[in-house]
């Protein structure tokens, strides 16, 4: 039972569907048309709605979601917000007005979806200066596409909206937060207790953020009534800075590990910047993206090299596992039946380490990696290379060491032909197959070269 | 009389702007339907190339399932191809490509009908299959005799490239482009009483959807009526496209008597339709010391798919743009209709112009290089001048070519990025940038001739309101806005006067597609010519009720005046409906002067060229290959601009659609010929991040010599070829990471890019 609000109803609803319903059926089966499909994939952005939710400090928060792949159940204690509800009194909304205003549509299709990011950039806090304007406008489209304009008008009805604001649309974080925590109140989220409990005897799967789940449900229309749902678990998606590191809970959505780590790990923020979008990464969480362990997911490499640990739970038991040691085969992890990620402990990397990932992809922007790897390194006071950890994505059937050529960095000057000599070990580590996002020849050269980029970046460095 | 304070030339947002924004505007699938509408799927073929059996009872049995309808089951012709025979709507005994539909079931919901779908049984008995061009040239598996392909010849090429100074030969590639029109392929079938059949397509053709119908159901023309308010993005793909949703709807509606929508998955849209023609250009060149060329041998092979579709077309225009803007004093250029087993290649914005041009691009590129000249340098000593003849015997009139590149390289500072990059070279050795600056002349006109006409269906109401009906779809373009202004225009009315309807078949008849950038000019000339026989008999009524003459009266701000005298539009149309005065008219158009002899290759099939160009500047990585743009500066002619605003978003998404074929847009198949790239997943269009932080264009508005719609110029297609100046900066870059640009081909992929890089170490 999933217990919302709807743009400006002023009664909550309930509805009680199947895991596989998603909010965009549910939506346009009500007549509520606005809300397109373009590709039921959470690619294009057409079906992007807002919703406003506590997050885990339990402040209102609004953010843009793909609801092509969001399962009914993600809906439990959020105010949902289409493009039919932003209208108000007959009048349009100033992100409405700034896409007219800026001729930001032609053929229109798209053009809720990003009427929709546009509101949820206004309401996140926008771009604070002209400076950073280009940047955030451009990130907060990212996760839609247009075919028809080449996004410099949506691009200026973003920057004109982020100087006007929102206004006073009945969306304010006051009317928020007394709706949040009505429905808080009306239907409690679950406790880790409670869906340790539910994981470990209800034979369904765990779904989190369900954004690559799901896709079995929209792409192969595979059947899936009923589902584990962790996404609405707020205690699951805590993140406590401590002094040995970040305590990740598995809800926690890559929007906020991004805020929680990208300070102190900028190269891992510039990566976020091309994980998934805006979407996707307010819906995706950090459990959801090992558990599915997916040879091409951007976050285990990185966290492998800096030498995260899962805490994995079953009923009251918990154990601890390294993440490299999490990974079996395609597709296979070390979870016991029942078992789930309750945290993942992300080390803050030693005194002296470099730390780099180094995403290639197609395209920029919202696109699966055809590889990525992630260094972290340590110099020793003579300069010379003291510690090496190499992993990488889409090299391998599951996110991978550079163990060969970790070890020909070992204890080796810090310069470019050591790491030369190191990239030629990668033959020995890899054996990349070739698909749509690279042949194997490609992945081999250009992941060669990366040892090359990570040196040209950090070598002059004292 | 005349007009005063017309509407065109300014900017008015898109008609459906605040539609959109709100959500109102409604696509296909927004469209209520009766209660008892069934909803359809198809099954389609996994095999590239076989004969095959079904067992389609496990559909029937589905739950939810009504009707299942194959090749057997059409009462008319099981044929959709626009031109020349070759497109069933089902496939009968042999699929031809992986995606070919071959039956489609109506249930009561849209995932039954997709479950049940899923559970057809086809077995396959395998053929040998054509997967790629280079295997179609070695067996000459060509749609046409090799006698018959689309040659054309001027002087003796062969013989002026022997005496050249300098000869060179070069090759390109590019790949097949997905349309990813946002709103996928769609249509809803309504039977109607006495078994006339009501469709709503999202097609760019409502009339071809009509005859096909027709001739799917085996019933007349005037037995179908098709609909379409607007569509989410056509590019082409909707022009022929559109018909298997169409009419598969259409089919089993008329079986089982109630609405059916059929509305294509995205994967299933990416299997089922033809793509942009991937080309495989050759060229041999002769030139002088300045990079002048004297004679070009050029083979343009064509990959079709497995059909005729429009490919002939297609083939004919990039053979007549294979010069772009340059003069060719001796050329022989040949077409080579490649088919396969692949879906039928198909219309694409450019429709074959993009790579005929992205061959004349490269072959300038390595000329300069070859030469060691600027390249602009070269392209300038090339251009086609007043007075020439293109090689298919066209005189060019004054075209604006060397003016606007000399303007944009002016005021874009051609010379200082190209100082700029070289710095930049010097100082990075991983990073490399390049600059380009190139042209875009393109033919205005379908080069079928019948194709260049349109009606319009206007009528004036007694309240002064105006119902416009013309034979365009709307697809984004601005088509109803611009027309509008055009008929507010004639009439002094403001626009909200005017009120665009649906495009609909039974209003104006046989209507071309909405293609070849012709939408405003033609259907706009239409509904001109129809504006304009109502202004005369409404100036007439009033020049009668005040006994004044009618060219004196003035229609202005809703108004018409004659000296001291006025009364107001809406009491003008009163009068004249009292006096028995129709108040309806029907437009029509034709283009003047063009002509072309497909046999001999001779003519003059445009009726003008829309020109334009783009200095683009960009960065490569050589670590990786990535590259992005840093700065796109544009110039490009609309003639008079009937919207300012409109023609911008062309030009401008035309630019993007190009860079996204040119760079990123990559369709990638399996060794059994079926896609591995099948939705926005794998096929990556361009986001917002890869258009330049410096985009800036500016429109050339000198008015149009040829006589066209208020002096403007078609805007559609011409801008999507600004893009090569994109791909021609790659190529520069890599040259001056001593990369071998000569072997770089599209899309430029990082992976492709990489490919012509120097290993580092």
């Amino acid at each position: 039972m999933a217990v919302f609000y709807l743009n400006r109803e002023s009664a909550p609803r309930r509805e009680s569907a199947a895991a596989d319903a998603t909010v965009l059926e549910y939506l346009r089966a009500a007549g509520w048309t606005g809300t397109k499909e373009g590709c039921a994939s959470g690619d294009c952005g057409a079906c992007t709605a807002v919703v406003a939710e506590l997050n885990a400090e339990g402040k209102p928060a609004f953010r843009g979601f793909n609801s092509c792949i969001a399962p009914m159940p993600f809906l439990a204690r959020k105010w949902l917000i289409t493009v039919e509800g932003l209208k108000q009194n007959g009048r349009l909304h100033p992100a409405q007005k700034a896409m007219v205003k800026a001729h930001g549509s032609q053929c229109g299709f798209c053009t809720p979806g990003f009427v929709m990011s546009l509101f949820a950039f206004c309401k996140s806090g926008a771009a604070q200066s002209e400076e950073t304007m280009r940047e955030k406008t451009t990130a907060a489209i990212s996760g839609n596409l247009c075919r028809c304009t080449g996004y410099r008008p949506i691009l200026a009805a973003a920057a004109a909206l982020a100087k006007t604001g929102c206004g006073n649309d009945g969306y304010g974080i006051a009317a928020a937060r007394k709706k949040l925590r009505e429905l808080h109140l009306l239907s409690p989220p679950p406790s880790a207790n409670d869906f340790s409990r539910a994981a470990a005897t209800a034979k369904a799967p765990i779904l989190a953020g369900g954004t690559d789940s799901m896709l079995a449900v929209t792409q192969q229309l595979k059947p899936m009534p009923r589902a584990v749902f962790i996404g609405g678990a707020n205690e699951l998606a805590q993140i406590k800075k401590q002094k040995d590191g970040w305590h990740i809970g598995a809800a926690a959505n890559w929007e906020s590990v991004g805020r929680a780590l990208g300070s102190a790990l900028p190269s891992f923020a510039e990566m976020l910047a091309r994980f998934g979008s805006p979407q996707i990464r307010g819906q995706a969480t950090i459990g959801g993206n090992i558990a599915n362990a997916s040879p091409v997911a951007d976050g285990p490499p990185a966290f492998i090299v800096l030498g995260a640990e899962l805490v994995l739970r079953r009923g009251a038991k918990s154990r601890r596992l390294p993440l490299e040691k999490f990974f079996l085969g395609y597709k296979k992890t070390a979870l016991r039946q029942g078992e789930w990620i309750e945290t993942v402990f992300v080390p803050k990397p030693a005194r002296g380490a470099v730390f780099r990932i180094y995403k290639v992809s197609k395209r920029r922007e919202d696109d699966i990696s055809a590889l990525l790897f992630a260094f972290c390194l340590r110099r020793s006071a003579e300069g010379k290379i003291a510690e090496a950890k190499i992993a990488a994505g889409g090299m391998a059937e599951i996110p991978k060491r550079a163990k060969f050529a970790e070890k020909a960095l070992q204890g080796k000057p810090w310069t470019m032909q050591t790491f030369a000599r190191a990239a030629r070990e990668l033959e020995k580590d890899f054996s990349p197959i070739g698909d749509m996002r690279a042949s194997k020849e490609y992945r081999r050269r250009a992941a060669a070269n990366l040892f090359l980029r990570f040196a040209e970046e950090t070598a002059r460095k004292k | 009389m005349k007009t005063k304070n017309a509407a065109a030339g300014k900017s008015p947002p898109h008609d459906s702007a605040v539609l959109h924004a709100t959500g109102e505007a409604r696509y296909i699938d927004d469209i209520p339907l009766p209660a008892n509408a069934l909803h359809a799927a198809i099954g389609i073929s996994q095999c590239a190339h076989a004969e095959f059996k079904t067992n389609l009872a496990p559909v029937r049995a589905s739950p939810g399932v009504v009707a299942v309808a194959a090749a057997a089951d059409i009462p008319g012709k099981n044929e959709i191809a626009p031109v020349r025979p070759g497109d069933p709507l089902f496939a009968e005994k042999t699929v031809h490509y992986a995606g070919q539909c071959i039956f489609a079931v109506a249930a009561a919901d849209e995932k039954s009908a997709r479950r049940a779908a899923q559970k057809a049984k086809i077995t396959y008995r395998e053929k040998p299959a054509v997967l790629t061009m280079e295997d179609a040239l070695r067996k000459k598996s060509f749609l046409i005799p090799e006698k018959d392909f689309f040659r054309l010849r001027r002087g003796d090429a062969k013989k002026e490239i022997t005496r050249a100074p300098h000869r060179l030969r070069g090759e390109v590639r590019c790949g097949a482009q997905e349309h990813f029109y946002l709103e996928g392929q769609a249509a809803a079938a309504l039977p109607q009483e006495g078994g006339d059949m009501l469709i709503y397509s999202s097609t760019q053709h409502p009339a071809e959807i009509q005859k096909l119908a027709a001739d799917v159901l085996g019933i007349a023309m005037h037995n179908v009526v098709v609909q379409t308010r607007r569509i989410g993005g056509g590019f082409g793909g909707k022009e022929t496209q559109a018909a298997l949703a169409a009419c598969a709807a259409a089919v089993l509606a008329q079986k089982t008597g109630r609405a059916v929508k059929l509305r294509l998955p995205r994967a299933e849209d990416f299997a089922v339709t033809g793509k942009r023609h991937p080309f495989l250009g050759k060229y041999l060149a002769g030139f002088d010391k300045n990079g002048k060329i004297l004679g070009a041998q050029i083979t343009l092979a064509a990959d079709c798919g497995m059909s005729a579709d429009l490919s002939h077309a297609i083939i004919r225009r990039a053979v007549l743009h294979a010069h772009n803007a340059y003069y060719y004093p001796a050329a022989d250029i040949t077409g080579i209709p490649c088919k396969t087993n692949k879906a039928s290649n198909t219309a694409f914005r450019g429709f074959g112009g993009p790579q005929g041009m992205l061959l004349a691009e490269k072959m300038i590129t390595d000329i300069a290089r070859f030469l060691g000249r600027d390249a602009l340098a070269v392209r300038r000593a090339n251009f086609i001048a007043d007075g020439q003849r293109t090689p298919y015997g066209q005189i060019v009139h004054k075209p604006p070519l060397a003016d606007i590149a000399g303007a944009l390289a002016r005021n874009a500072s051609y010379a200082a990025k190209k100082k700029a990059a070289e710095k930049f070279n010097k100082e990075n050795k991983t990073r490399k940038r390049g600059v380009a600056l190139t042209p875009v002349k393109f033919g205005i006109s379908f080069t079928t001739k019948f194709l260049n006409q349109a009606g319009a269906l206007l009528q004036i109401y007694r309240d002064g309101t105006v119902a416009l009906n013309h034979g365009g779809t709307e697809m984004g373009q601005g088509l109803f806005i611009k027309i509008a202004q055009i008929a507010a225009s004639v009439f002094g009315v403001p626009l909200d006067c005017i009120r665009c309807q649906p495009t609909n078949t039974a209003r104006v008849p046989n209507a071309s597609a909405t293609a070849a950038s012709s939408g405003a000019d033609l259907n706009g000339m239409a509904a001109q010519n129809a504006a304009m026989q109502l202004r005369a008999r409404i100036a007439a009524t009033a020049a009668r009720h005040w006994k004044c003459a009618a060219d004196t009266i003035v229609f202005s701000e809703g108004t018409l005046r004659c000296g001291k005298r006025a009364m107001s539009f809406a009491q003008a149309a009163d009068i004249a409906h009292r006096a028995r005065v129709s108040l309806s008219a029907a437009g029509f158009y034709r283009t003047p002067k063009i002509h072309f002899d497909e046999k001999t290759a001779r003519g003059s099939p445009f009726y003008y060229f829309a020109c334009g160009a783009a200095l683009v500047c960009c960065e490569i990585n050589l670590h990786t290959g990535e590259h992005r743009l840093l700065s796109a500066d544009i110039l490009h002619e609309t003639g008079s601009s009937i919207n300012p605003a409109m023609d911008l978003g062309q030009i401008e998404g035309g630019f993007a659609q190009g860079w996204g074929w040119l760079s990123c847009e990559e369709i990638c198949r399996n060794e059994k010929g079926a896609l591995t790239t099948t939705g926005p997943a794998t096929y990556k269009i361009p986001t917002a991040g890869d258009m330049p932080p410096h985009f800036r264009v500016r429109l050339w508005k000198k008015p149009n010599a040829a006589k066209t719609v208020l002096r403007s110029k078609a805007v559609g297609e011409p801008p999507l070829m600004l893009a090569l100046a994109g791909w021609c900066a790659l190529a520069d870059a890599i040259h001056s990471a001593n990369g071998d640009a000569k072997n770089l081909n599209a899309p430029a992929t990082p992976e492709q890019v990489l490919s012509t890089l120097p290993e580092l170490n």
